[in-house]
C-alpha cells in the first residue's frame, strides 16, 4: 500500500471515528439537555389537580416542597406527606413516590357529609366478586401497579393483607405517578399512565399556577 | 469606619429580628393539631393548621360541584391556601390574624363566600380542648362546628 493510499485510508478512518462518536455522544447530550436538575421544578409553589377524566370533577390537590415534604388534600381532608423521585419513563416523565405520613385522615367522625355530583357516565361500578380487593404494587423503579381482584381469598397471605388495606395505608406505603417536565401552570392533560385510575383508565390533570 | 460597620450591623439585626420572630402566643394550643370545621348551612368543611412559626394551611370541601371546571381557573371542588399569621388577644378570645399568599391569579370562592379562615382577616380561634367540638354563630351570624382534633 503506498504511503498515499495509507494517508487517505487514515484520514478516513479520523472522520469515520468522529462521526461514530458524535453518534454515540449525541443521546446522551440532548438527555442532559432535556431534563433539568430538579424534574420537579416547576411543580414547587405549584398546584396539581388530580381529576375525573370525563366529568373533570376534582379529586385531589398536591403541593410539593422543595425540602421533600408535600401537602395533599381531597375528601378525606388535608394530608401531610413526603415524597421521593425515581427514574424517568419511556414517556419521558419522571416518576414520583408519594407517601402519607400516617396511616389514617384527620377527620371528624361526625361531620356531615356533602352531597357528592355522580361521574357524567354513572357511579363507580361495584367491583364484582365474593371478597374483591385491590392489589397494589411498588417496583423498585418508582411505578406502582393495581390490579383488582374478585376474590382476595385465594391470594397469597401477603397479598391479602395489601388487599385489604384501607386508603390510608395503601398511600402510607407509596402510590406513585408519572410528573411531566414538558408542562407548565395553566396546562390541563389526560393522564393514561395511572396506577390507580379514578374513571375509564386515566385521570385529568389541571396544572395551576401557585398553591390552590 | 470600624464603628460605621458594627452600627450598620447593630441596625440590620434590629431591624431583623422582629420580623422573624412570629407572634404565635394562644396559638400553642393547635400546633401539630387540627381545627376542623364546617359551615353549619352550607356544609362546606376544611381543617386549618397553624405552625409555631408563624405559617398557616388552611384547606377546603366545597362539596360535589354542579359545574366542573371549565378551565384552569376552576372552580374546583377543593381550595387550598397558606400564608403567615399573628395572634393578638381580644378579650377572651385569641384571634389568628391570617395573611394568605395572594400571588395566585385566581379566585377562591370561600374568599368569595366568606367561608371562615378563607382571606386575609382575623378569626377568633375556638376555645377548645383536642378531642372535643363546639358550635358557635360567627360576628357575621354564620354558623360553624369547630373541632379540635389531635395530630395532623
Amino acid at each position: 500500500m503506498t504511503a498515499f493510499v495509507r494517508s487517505r485510508l487514515s484520514g478516513w478512518l479520523v472522520l469515520g471515528l468522529a462521526l461514530v462518536c458524535a453518534a454515540v455522544a449525541r443521546p446522551a447530550s440532548a438527555q442532559t439537555q432535556t431534563h433539568p436538575a430538579d424534574p420537579l421544578a416547576i411543580y414547587y409553589g405549584n398546584t396539581i389537580v388530580c381529576g375525573r377524566t370525563h366529568s373533570g370533577n376534582d379529586l385531589c390537590h398536591v403541593w410539593f416542597y422543595r425540602d421533600g415534604k408535600m401537602v395533599i388534600f381531597d375528601q378525606g381532608g388535608l394530608h401531610p406527606a413526603h415524597y421521593k423521585v425515581f427514574s424517568y419513563r419511556k414517556s419521558g416523565a419522571i416518576s414520583v413516590c408519594m407517601y402519607w405520613n400516617d396511616d389514617h385522615t384527620t377527620q371528624p367522625a361526625d361531620l356531615i357529609e356533602q352531597p357528592q355530583p355522580l361521574p357524567v357516565r354513572g357511579p363507580m361500578p361495584k367491583l364484582p366478586g365474593k371478597d374483591p380487593g385491590r392489589v397494589c404494587i411498588n417496583d423498585p423503579t418508582g411505578r406502582t401497579t393495581c390490579r383488582m381482584v374478585p376474590d382476595v381469598s385465594v391470594l397469597p397471605a401477603d397479598q391479602q393483607a395489601i388487599a385489604h388495606d384501607s386508603m390510608g395505608q395503601r398511600w402510607q406505603g407509596g402510590m406513585c405517578y408519572p410528573y411531566r417536565e414538558d408542562v407548565k401552570p395553566g396546562a390541563v392533560w389526560l393522564e393514561w399512565d395511572d396506577p390507580a385510575p379514578s374513571q375509564d383508565g386515566g385521570d385529568k390533570v389541571w396544572f395551576l399556577a401557585g398553591h390552590h | 469606619m470600624k464603628k460605621l460597620l458594627t452600627l450598620v450591623l447593630l441596625a440590620l439585626a434590629l431591624g431583623l429580628a422582629p420580623k422573624a420572630r412570629a407572634q404565635t402566643v394562644g396559638a400553642e394550643n393547635f400546633f401539630n393539631n387540627t381545627i376542623y370545621y364546617q359551615n353549619q348551612k352550607t356544609l362546606v368543611s376544611g381543617a386549618l393548621w397553624l405552625d409555631p412559626d408563624g405559617t398557616y394551611i388552611v384547606y377546603f370541601n366545597r362539596g360535589g360541584q354542579k359545574i366542573m371546571p371549565q378551565s384552569a381557573a376552576g372552580p374546583f371542588q377543593f381550595e387550598g391556601r397558606e400564608g403567615t399569621y399573628t395572634t393578638r388577644i381580644v378579650g377572651k378570645d385569641t384571634e389568628a390574624c391570617l395573611k394568605p399568599d395572594t400571588s395566585t391569579p385566581f379566585t377562591y370562592y370561600t374568599e368569595k363566600d366568606g367561608e371562615v379562615f378563607a382571606g386575609t382577616d382575623c378569626y377568633a380561634l375556638p376555645a377548645l380542648a383536642v378531642g372535643t367540638s363546639e358550635i358557635k354563630t360567627l360576628p357575621d351570624g354564620k354558623s360553624y362546628k369547630f373541632w379540635l382534633l389531635a395530630g395532623r
